[in-house]
């Protein structure tokens, strides 16, 4: 079901943990809350679900406002039909697997035989079928994951809350499990919010990201419109460019100054206003050559200081002549790795170059 | 229950007695019915402190607290150390050495070893005579009572170095071994100065328990003319007509005393309480002791003969000796000098079997209820945000700081004012020890909640159950061990407490140790001896009780 957020404040003291978050979650759609720890995504979740009161502002699940300071509406959390998976799973260890997913049907009073058919069907969808006897205390971390996600989906919620669900697992099954989930979420047409501080989970698992710093909501769009044009340069920080370097506008449109060196860049992009502005650029984007390129910007020659052989491409940090150190990902299709020491000419094209306030004001 | 009502709940049970204790303290009389004596305010009362007897009763106090913590540390310390790290033969029993003596009330441990040890009729002095050498030995002096006190309090100190060095993370003893450190390195610059809090936490709770004990004080130091700050509240009372203003007065100082003590416990504890634990499972390293292995175990083994079997001996001996005078060793061979006639005796004598049932009904009663207001009291402090929680853990843990002797002396007075008629029932007894033990409860409870996780309990709730639901769904099953425990805790010490009763019970309502007491008080050393004994095998048979529970019998003890 569709859920709205209006202006919701939540305070810890006197400290604001959350302000003037404005959030919409369209039926079926999912939307993650990403941002470092400490930015209030997981306060805003449980705000959804009802483990924290807002001290201002209205939620709204399906037809059905659960909260709202000023009528002093609050339902409480077991009667807003929401899922929730924690990051620690909180299955619990004293009880069967059964027992597990059976306790949100045993909840409504269901018949024992209609809890037992469903309880089956939401095993099968996680693939824990036959594990029904299992104590929950025996389980491996994927597979408590797997039966919190069950016993959140038995329930039909109206809106399952992800918080972190994939941090306690191993890369492999991380990958395995992301596609997994979103798979899931699509042929369920779950309505969705994760929390999540990685980046590429956001961009995998997301319909839409809302990126939130200090509390508020930075930044809101599709998974592409964050990835490509990202508000801030602490955004883009945060969204793995590793080259940002404070420069200066120089006069000319399209030309800028680096700050304490002698490098100037070219770039397509308006400036924006202020005076604390940031080039960034993604190390992908950043070209390496032996020999002088033939653009007739953004040529600067270097000295690789760093190799880092990854597999499929090499990781490069190149001390520029007079200026910053810069990073660059070069694919292992573009000619044997240069070595440390090694003389080399670094470029990027203008349009690659983004230049983005420091914060979002 | 809102959490006014838990305001007024231990307002009542903990603030009042207070209050009471400080109004005495600066009248001219003590609460009775109708009148909490707040007329004729003065400090005459305090006069009383610069009397040369409360001068050598403090100085007593401070003497033999000091000195029964350091011994009873070196004890149970090594103790500790030698269960916990080293590889000496036979941990188990090393272990159970170390905490025996709990199950052990230090009223009756005194009265034994004023039967081992008693100036002349002492059955240690008896064998000395025996053997020529005269009389060796007498408790009733200094060394006596700290002697006495260090046996009974030394599994305090083991069971906190213990836990703190068994839940040590061997990595950091390893890191020290890589970086080049040999055993003795290692034990002084990481190991020792890692359980440094526990040792110094431990110290200053032995302290202030030694400092306040009034059931050895009375038995070992009385007949010995040394005099401590419990015992002379206790006479001030007990004299005729009863000088409870003065003995208010002198209960403030002893009060003082121990709260400072017990903030500095607390500072330290707080300020240096390295976290030496991670999830992870680990196993701490064990230490090659090599041929110290020998002196570990004799020094165990001396221990245990000490606290328990020559105590356990002497009961028996006195209690089945047919006459009640002993002049050497070889009368309790000859034929019909022992015999179970006194122990049958007493088994029958509606004195005790009247005290039993009381005992039992209040031991079970606040283990029971005890428990459920820590519980209730941990849940509003650790998972609720309602305001003012934070002054309810302050007052709930109060009594730690109060002795228990100025503690059932601020009740009596409570319920002598209060109009409900329960002074002189069983429920009076009841209620001051469910105040005077909250503190040990709310510890054990509390920290049996923070090991439960919270989102366990909240996944419930959003799983679609109230949340009373999820409490005894989810938390309460997880707690189980906790909570059995500070129930198994609350059980023993409710079983084992004199000082609180001793303003409190009539002769109605007695308790197996007021039963103990009163015999010893007349020189009815048979008949204390064989209600002793029985004393024990009751203890033993609830712990045994409890333990069938799932309780843990070292869970969280008096920290």
């Amino acid at each position: 079901m569709k859920v709205t957020l209006e202006n919701i404040d939540l305070k810890y003291g006197d400290t604001y943990a959350v302000k003037g978050v404005n959030a919409e979650i369209e039926d079926g759609h999912s939307l993650v809350l990403l941002g470092k720890s400490g930015c209030g995504k997981t306060s805003t979740m449980r705000c959804i679900a009802g483990l924290e009161t807002p001290v201002r502002g209205r939620i709204t699940i399906g037809d059905q406002v659960v909260f709202d300071s000023e009528k002093n509406i609050n339902v409480p959390s077991h009667k807003r039909n929401v899922g929730m998976v924690f990051q620690s799973y909180a299955v619990w260890p004293h009880r069967t697997i059964f027992e597990n997913v059976a306790f949100p049907l045993q909840m409504k009073n269901l018949g024992k035989k209609e809890i037992t058919e469903r309880v089956d069907e939401a095993l099968q969808l996680v693939g824990l079928d036959g594990f029904q006897k299992r104590g929950a205390s025996l389980l491996s971390g994927g597979q408590m994951q797997r039966v919190a996600l069950a016993r959140s989906l038995v329930m039909r919620p109206s809106v399952l809350l992800l918080d972190e669900p994939l941090s306690n697992l191993d890369a492999r099954l991380r990958d395995r499990l992301r596609i997994e989930l979103r798979a899931l979420q699509q042929k369920l047409n779950l309505t969705c919010v994760y929390v999540t501080h990685d980046q590429g989970e956001a961009l995998a698992l997301a319909d839409r990201i809302a990126l939130m710093q200090n509390g508020k909501l930075a930044q809101v769009g599709s998974p592409g419109e964050i990835y490509e044009n990202p508000a801030s340069a602490s955004i883009a920080d945060f969204l793995g460019v590793t080259n940002i370097f404070p420069v200066l506008t120089n006069g000319h449109p399209g030309t800028y100054k680096m700050a304490e060196h002698r490098l100037e860049l070219t770039t397509v992009d308006d400036t924006p206003d202020g005076d604390a502005i940031k080039a960034c650029i993604r190390p992908e984007d950043v070209i390496v050559s032996a020999q002088r390129p033939a653009a007739d910007s953004n040529n600067w020659a270097g000295e690789v200081s760093v190799a880092s052989y990854q597999g499929s491409n090499v990781r490069y940090l190149i001390e520029l002549d007079g200026g910053p150190a810069i990073e660059a990902l070069v694919s292992r299709r573009d000619g044997p790795p240069a070595g440390k020491g090694n003389r080399v000419w670094v470029t990027a094209s203008p349009s690659d170059i983004q230049i983005l306030p420091a914060e979002v004001a | 229950m809102p959490t006014w009502l838990m305001l007024a709940l231990l307002a009542i049970l903990i603030l009042m007695p207070v209050a009471l204790i400080l109004i005495s303290a600066f009248s001219s009389s003590t609460p009775r019915p109708g009148s909490i004596g707040l007329s004729g305010l003065t400090l005459e009362n305090f006069k009383i402190l610069s009397s040369h007897q409360s001068v050598t009763a403090l100085t007593n106090s401070l003497v033999v607290a000091t000195s029964a913590s350091v011994l009873a540390m070196f004890i149970g310390g090594t103790l500790a150390f030698l269960a916990a790290r080293t590889n000496i033969w036979g941990k188990a029993v090393i272990y159970f050495i170390g905490i025996a003596p709990m199950f052990l009330p230090s009223l009756v441990g005194a009265l034994a070893w004023s039967l081992l040890a008693g100036p002349a009729t002492g059955y240690l002095n008896l064998l000395t005579r025996g053997i020529g050498l005269g009389n060796l030995f007498n408790v009733y002096t200094m060394p006596g009572l700290i002697f006495v006190l260090a046996l009974y309090y030394a599994p305090y100190a083991f069971l906190l170095i213990h836990g703190a060095m068994t839940l040590m993370n061997p990595d950091l003893e390893e890191a020290a071994s890589v970086h080049g450190g040999s055993l003795g390195k290692i034990l002084s610059t990481v190991t020792f100065p890692l359980v440094t809090p526990a040792i110094l936490g431990s110290g200053v709770l032995i302290f202030a328990l030694t400092m306040e004990n009034f059931p050895v004080a009375q038995m070992i130091g009385t007949p010995g003319q040394i005099e401590t700050l419990p015992t002379f509240i206790y006479r001030l009372m007990n004299s005729a007509p009863a000088r409870g203003n003065e003995a208010a007065a002198v209960a403030v100082v002893l009060t003082v005393v121990l709260i400072a003590v017990t903030a500095i416990q607390q500072r330290m504890v707080m300020k240096r309480n390295f976290t030496t634990v991670s999830g992870k499972g680990m196993k701490p390293r064990m230490m090659d002791i090599g041929k110290l292995r020998g002196v570990g175990l004799s020094f165990a083994l001396g221990y245990f003969a000490l606290a328990i079997v020559l105590p356990v001996v002497a009961l028996l001996l006195a209690s089945l000796q047919s006459s009640p005078y002993v002049s050497n060793l070889g009368q309790l061979f000859g034929e019909d000098a022992l015999s179970f006639w006194s122990l049958f005796q007493t088994l029958q004598s509606a004195a005790f079997l009247d005290a039993a049932r009381n005992s039992v009904m209040v031991a079970v009663c606040v283990a029971v209820l005890g428990a459920a207001l820590a519980f209730y009291l941990s849940y509003i402090v650790y998972r609720t945000k309602t305001p003012g929680r934070k002054s309810l853990e302050f007052v709930a843990m109060l009594p730690l700081a109060i002795p228990a002797i100025v503690m059932g002396l601020g009740l009596l007075w409570t319920w002598l004012v209060l109009p409900l008629p329960v002074y002189g029932t069983i429920v009076v007894l009841i209620i001051a020890f469910i105040a005077i033990y909250l503190p040990q409860g709310y510890r054990g409870m509390s920290a049996s909640i923070l090991q439960v996780d919270k989102d366990l309990e909240d996944s419930a709730v959003l799983l679609g159950s109230t949340r009373a639901r999820a409490v005894s769904y989810v938390t309460l099953p997880l707690m189980k061990t906790g909570v059995m425990s500070t129930v198994l805790l609350l059980l023993m010490l409710a079983m084992r407490e004199l000082s609180a009763a001793l303003f409190l019970f009539t002769s109605n309502t007695r308790l197996l140790a007021i039963v103990v007491f009163d015999n010893y008080d007349n020189g009815a050393l048979r008949s204390a001896a064989s209600t002793s004994l029985l004393y024990i095998l009751v203890i033993l048979a609830l712990v045994v009780l409890a333990k069938a529970f799932g309780a843990r019998a070292t869970n969280g003890e008096a920290r």
